[in-house]
């Protein structure tokens, strides 16, 4: 017995897109501005100016401890912001960073950092006199909360390199929490959050956060509550932090593709709904 | 006796324990127990850290087993797998131990193999993201169709390009995720507390025994 199939009309076809189709168009969206970049806008947030406006306002002799929780899987989107705020923190003269992190990949993505940016000596900074780098502490809340109370007794006295932290001009008055004008948080996950619990909570840090576009949803009450001062959302933060530094880069150069990227899905939507109710499986329901 | 061991004194730990930490955290104590409490939870979260490190390599002995009995067994379709995985493993290992991980070496293999695996990966959930949305955002219910304009109006919201051409976005995004979004949150956020009360509420008074294996 031969079955009758139904003749697929041109509805039940645009309703039903192959997926590799759908891929390819996506991959040449992505690809092409990025080659060829079209120069298509980008407006700048209030949380990203209010961001920059705070490290801008830094003076000589103000310390900021920048935990730097880097992942390797999202390290394309958050290092764009990452690494532009890490480039206008050293661009400050008289600034000082102490950095740590609790996610085990950091350390490898803080010195990437430093070298992407040129290295410490071509911003005039000294490591132990303008940078030091704890390095990765185990433990995630837990350890932000010992940080908090005594870095040095944390770190058990010593650097991420072995260095004896009491040889280091940059801590000579620094051992806790409350010895940092800002806090920044570069979060691959939910780090942000343990932080603002165990430094902003209980000794009113002021935090700023680098997450994913994907969590910024859920961090939204905690912006509104003042716990999170400000953000830098995904890589059209980080875009529109490097125009407000007056120094576009990769974040910037990739808006175009994010840009087509996102009207690509819009039109994939509007055409799928358009395809489903004007097909068969659309109209038997 | 065993039970004493197994059962007793682990609970009791952890109810005193807690109750050190959540008393340093909660109340002002005037001197003399404003240090002796907060050196001793400082020495009890640095005693965490530890146990945490060492919980890393566990997880490390326990990759090893599984994987090394796949190995040993030449279970089929896996054996080659855990081969590949375990000599990774080893190669960081060796190198991250012996040369240490800012050197070159390391930071070659970091760079040139385990970044771009995982980057990868993470980008190719972008694709599958974008089909499934193009599958599934179908207004075939009302529930669906708030859902589907809602996400439209957040993704070209949150695109350069949404509020460039069509300003008013900015205000509809921005409240949008002011408004309900920060409601819905809020509502997740106090749930979880809650919980996270109850459990904390049931470790300190030894009722909590998850952790010791039910």
């Amino acid at each position: 017995m031969v079955e009758k199939t139904e003749k697929k009309t041109i509805w039940d076809r645009l309703a039903n897109l192959p997926e590799q189709y759908v891929y390819v168009v996506l991959a040449v969206i992505l690809i092409a501005p990025l080659l060829h970049p079209i120069g298509l806008p980008i407006p700048i947030s209030d949380a990203t100016r209010k961001f920059f406006v705070a490290i801008d306002e830094l003076k000589p002799g103000d310390t900021v401890f920048y935990a730097f929780d880097a992942g390797s899987m999202t390290w394309m989107e958050q290092g764009l912001g990452a690494t532009i705020v890490f480039k206008h923190l050293l661009m400050k003269p008289g600034i000082r960073i102490v950095g740590a992190t609790i996610g085990a990949e950091g350390p490898m993505f803080w010195d990437n950092a430093i070298k992407s940016l040129g290295g410490l000596a071509s911003y005039g900074k000294e490591y132990g006199k303008d940078v030091v780098w704890l390095g990765f502490f185990a433990g995630e809340e837990t350890a932000c909360a010992a940080l908090a109370k005594d870095l040095k007794g944390t770190s058990g006295g010593v650097d991420a390199y072995g260095s004896k932290l009491d040889t280091m001009p940059l801590m000579t008055n620094v051992n806790k929490a409350t010895d940092f004008n800002l806090l920044f948080v570069l979060s691959y996950g939910w780090t942000w959050r343990s932080w603002m619990n165990q430094w902003q909570m209980p000794y009113g840090i002021k935090e700023y956060a680098i997450p994913l576009a994907g969590v910024v949803a859920e961090m939204t009450p905690n912006i509104k509550a003042g716990q999170i001062q400000s953000i830098i959302n995904g890589a059209r933060g980080a875009a529109e932090y490097e125009l407000l530094l007056g120094k576009p880069g990769r974040a910037a150069s990739g808006m175009d593709a994010q840009s087509l990227g996102h009207i690509y899905v819009a039109i994939l939507i509007v055409v799928g709904n358009i395809a489903y109710f004007a097909s068969k499986g659309g109209k038997k329901k | 006796m065993s039970q004493i061991i197994r059962r007793y004194i682990p609970i009791g730990m952890m109810m005193i324990l807690g109750l050190l930490l959540f008393a340093e955290f909660f109340i002002q104590f005037d001197d003399p127990w404003k240090s002796m409490v907060s050196n001793s939870s400082m020495e009890v979260q640095n005693y965490a850290i530890i146990i945490a490190g060492f919980a890393m390599g566990l997880g490390a002995i326990n990759l090893l087993i599984t994987h090394g009995s796949s190995i040993m067994k030449r279970e089929k379709g896996q054996w080659p797998f855990s081969a590949w995985l375990l000599g990774v493993m080893i190669v960081f290992t060796v190198v991250g131990l012996w040369l240490g991980t800012s050197s070159n070496q390391y930071q070659f293999l970091f760079n040139n193999f385990y970044y771009p695996n995982d980057t990868t990966i993470y980008s190719l959930i972008g694709f599958m993201v974008v089909y499934a949305i193009y599958l599934t955002f179908r207004a075939k219910t009302y529930e669906t169709t708030y859902m589907l304009v809602l996400a439209f109006l957040a993704l070209l919201g949150n695109s350069p390009i949404g509020p460039a051409l069509f300003p008013p976005l900015t205000d509809l995004q921005n409240w949008l995720s002011s408004v309900p979004n920060t409601a819905a949150v809020r509502g997740f956020y106090m749930a979880m507390s809650i919980g996270a009360i109850v459990v904390g509420l049931r470790t300190l008074m030894g009722r909590e025994r998850a952790a010791l294996g039910g």
